[in-house]
């Protein structure tokens, strides 16, 4: 098993080599599978590997020295199928904007997929637009503005969740947890957090307790009613500490909060985030990188909310 | 893999033959030039189909390639039936040369056109014939004149789904439901326009037809009594055919949360996704605020996969309603409509897990708006 785990490590981490730093952009098309879906945060979702083919040439075109270091990554066999490995990857994109202006530019980033069959087959990306649009100094180009290509969101659709029942029922959620013996940890971070409100929950973090508990103040001050479902985990034991990514799916209506100085809005507003949270053996959260990208344009509106996609400091 | 119960029984088909129908599966995870290498062999009976079909599931997926893909419209002649029925969003197309010159249209308006097939749903044998329920994504550049007018030069990406009969490698009958409000948005047009020009040339226009009474409930009664409960987590039919009568014949919304799962992924028409049991939930009466003596009417079911992967079912259905309520068809008329609709689930433990449901959204738009616009005329008179 972890020879397969390792095999397809090394599959992940050599298509994102030959791909962005080597140039070798055709080899998408041998690495993925033909039906690919890709989906990025802030506002993008893509069907098809040719898309991803036009996507990867834009981006080299603008930045030509583009180079992907990866730092953390997990590798897990799919619980429903054997064939499928879900996947996450926590690193930095580093390169040359080729604008205008030559900028310096340097994102973190986290990617979760799946692989089958020696192909991609899913993807999820999310990186901090705002950090990217102060390094360059300008919004940077909407990449293949001419189509959305994936499903978008109805606003009118989004409806509050029964907060009184979601702590009890999170367990259910994080199905996939339950093979952990973090069990505690999903509990306390998605109902005490999440349905309950509760930042005290960071009591059990070593560290970023302040840092997380202001990220997620502030995300709930923007968002009414915030509901955050989590959909795919992928995880793996190390030596050091359990690795976790999660792909979780957020809605809630945008308000008005004079502090941050954002627009009367009160549209319904719905995005996905991705996390990466390092989980000592005795429960202790080490490390949380969520990536949640609250800048999110609903039917056509103008941007809501502002973004808050802090990738806490390392504090250990 | 669990054997495929959902194969229809025949007395020609020996238990060997049933056995290794039941492991013909599309791999979801496939990729296409899977299907493209040479010299596969057959997998399957396939008594009447060209040689070069190593299953069912391998026909849908290659017909299908080799008619869009790669431009031979001219095989429909050999795939369809010389008085094939294919029942589109705006009516019933009688014969297989309407199906290539809409073929043709289409391929004209989008030259690069892509069909995707995201899956193939099947059940039957080569004796009694096979049904198939093929959902896809279609891609494309409008750089051609379209059913919609000139070309606007913007890509589309609509999802579908297209079930099929077929009898020695011919498409006897087809359902056909495709999300082309999306396409009208994609291509940048007015929705509104859009219908007005389709109201001109006559489309979806049902004449005269009175319409019938709803028989959601029989007189004073109440609705149909409930189909029983699914016997277990393998009941797939039973599953389907209680929930759609229990949560929308019945109006029992609540019983989403029991049947399903909390991370249930809805994918709709207009290219809308809905997660989670209060976005559904708020979906399911938006309908019944439009159309509150809606009924649904299971016509299909068929499945294939097993308890561990899930199961994933095909269910074709009617839906029949008066439009008494505001919603995205603007205001009530009154008019009587008739939704054909297809919705692809993948079912594990018992629950619907996601679920691709596409219907004729922008013909039952043209109908209301026809509606509105003979009323306001009577009323003028």
């Amino acid at each position: 098993m972890s020879g397969k785990r390792e095999q397809i490590r090394e599959f992940i981490h050599s298509s994102l080599r030959k791909i962005i730093n080597e140039k070798m952009i055709g080899e998408i098309y041998s690495r993925t599978t033909h039906r690919i879906k890709v989906a990025i945060s802030p506002d993008q979702s893509m069907y098809g590997r040719q898309s991803l083919v036009d996507l990867v040439q834009q981006l080299t075109s603008l930045i030509s020295d583009a180079e992907v270091v990866v730092r953390e990554s997990a590798v897990m066999q799919d619980p429903y199928d054997d064939a499928i490995w879900n996947f996450g990857v926590e690193g930095c994109f580093t390169g040359t904007y080729d604008g205008q202006v030559k900028k310096p530019v340097s994102l973190d980033f986290i990617l979760m997929g799946c692989v089958a069959r020696g192909r991609f087959i899913r993807l999820s990306l999310v990186f901090d637009s705002e950090v990217l649009k102060k390094q360059i100094g300008q919004e940077p180009v909407r990449f293949l503005a001419s189509v959305e290509y994936g499903p978008r969101r109805d606003s009118l659709s989004l409806v509050p969740q029964d907060q009184s029942i979601h702590p009890n029922r999170f367990s259910v959620h994080s199905r996939d947890f339950g093979k952990l013996s973090v069990d505690e940890f999903a509990g306390r971070i998605l109902s005490d957090i999440w349905a309950s409100r509760s930042s005290a929950a960071y009591d059990a973090t070593s560290g970023t307790r302040h840092v997380n508990a202001e990220k997620c103040i502030k995300e709930h001050a923007l968002y009414r009613d915030l509901n955050s479902t989590f959909y795919n985990f992928c995880y793996e034991r190390k030596n050091d500490a359990m690795h976790i990514f999660m792909y979780h799916d957020r809605t809630g209506f945008a308000r008005n909060y004079k502090r941050f100085d954002i627009p009367v809005s009160e549209k319904g507003a719905a995005y996905f985030g991705l996390g990466y949270v390092q989980l000592s053996f005795d429960g202790k959260i080490i490390r949380d990188d969520s990536l949640v990208n609250l800048k999110i344009c609903v039917q056509g509106d103008d941007a809501v909310g502002e973004l808050v996609s802090a990738n806490t400091p390392h504090i250990e | 893999m669990e054997k495929n119960d959902n194969i229809q029984k025949n007395d020609k088909l020996t238990d060997e033959k049933l056995e290794e129908m039941g492991k013909i599966e599309f791999d979801l995870n496939g990729d296409i030039s899977d299907f493209l290498k040479p010299d596969r062999v057959r997998q399957q009976s396939l008594a009447g189909f060209d040689d070069d079909y190593t299953d069912i599931v391998d026909y849908i997926v290659r017909c299908t390639y080799k008619i869009w893909d790669e431009h031979n419209i001219g095989l429909i002649y050999s795939h369809y039936q010389h008085r094939s029925r294919a029942h589109m969003p705006d009516g019933l197309v009688y014969g297989r040369e309407k199906v290539v010159q809409a073929t043709a249209a289409a391929q004209n308006a989008f030259p690069d056109f892509q069909l995707v097939v995201d899956d193939v749903v099947w059940r039957g044998n080569d004796v009694d014939g096979f049904d198939t329920s093929m959902p896809s994504t279609a891609l494309g550049t409008n750089t051609g004149w379209s059913f919609f007018g000139a070309p606007t030069g913007k890509k589309i990406c609509r999802r579908g789904i297209a079930n099929c009969f077929s009898v020695e490698n011919r498409i006897v009958e087809e359902w056909v439901v495709h999300d082309d409000v999306t396409v009208v948005n994609q291509l940048g047009l007015d929705l509104d326009e859009v219908i007005d020009d389709l109201i001109a040339r006559g489309y979806c226009d049902d004449g005269d037809k009175e319409p019938a009474a709803s028989e959601r409930v029989h007189g004073e009664e109440t609705p149909a009594p409930l189909p029983p409960a699914p016997k277990d987590e393998h009941d797939v039919e039973g599953l389907i055919r209680r929930t759609y009568a229990e949560v929308f014949n019945w109006r029992m919304i609540g019983k989403v949360d029991a049947y399903y799962d909390e991370q249930y992924r809805h994918l709709g028409c207009r290219n809308l996704d809905y997660f989670g049991h209060a976005e559904y939930k708020k979906f399911l009466l938006s309908w019944l605020s439009m159309f509150p003596d809606a009924e649904i009417i299971i016509e299909d079911i068929y499945w294939n996969g097993d308890a561990k992967r899930g199961y994933r079912a095909s269910t074709r259905w009617k839906l029949v309603g008066t439009h008494l309520g505001n919603g995205i068809y603007g205001a009530p008329t009154g008019a009587r409509i008739e939704v054909m609709g297809i919705t692809n689930h993948l079912i594990r433990g018992g629950q619907f897990i996601e679920a691709l449901d596409v219907y004729t959204d922008l013909e039952i738009a043209v109908r209301v708006e026809r509606a509105r616009r003979k009323k306001a005329a009577k009323l003028a008179d």
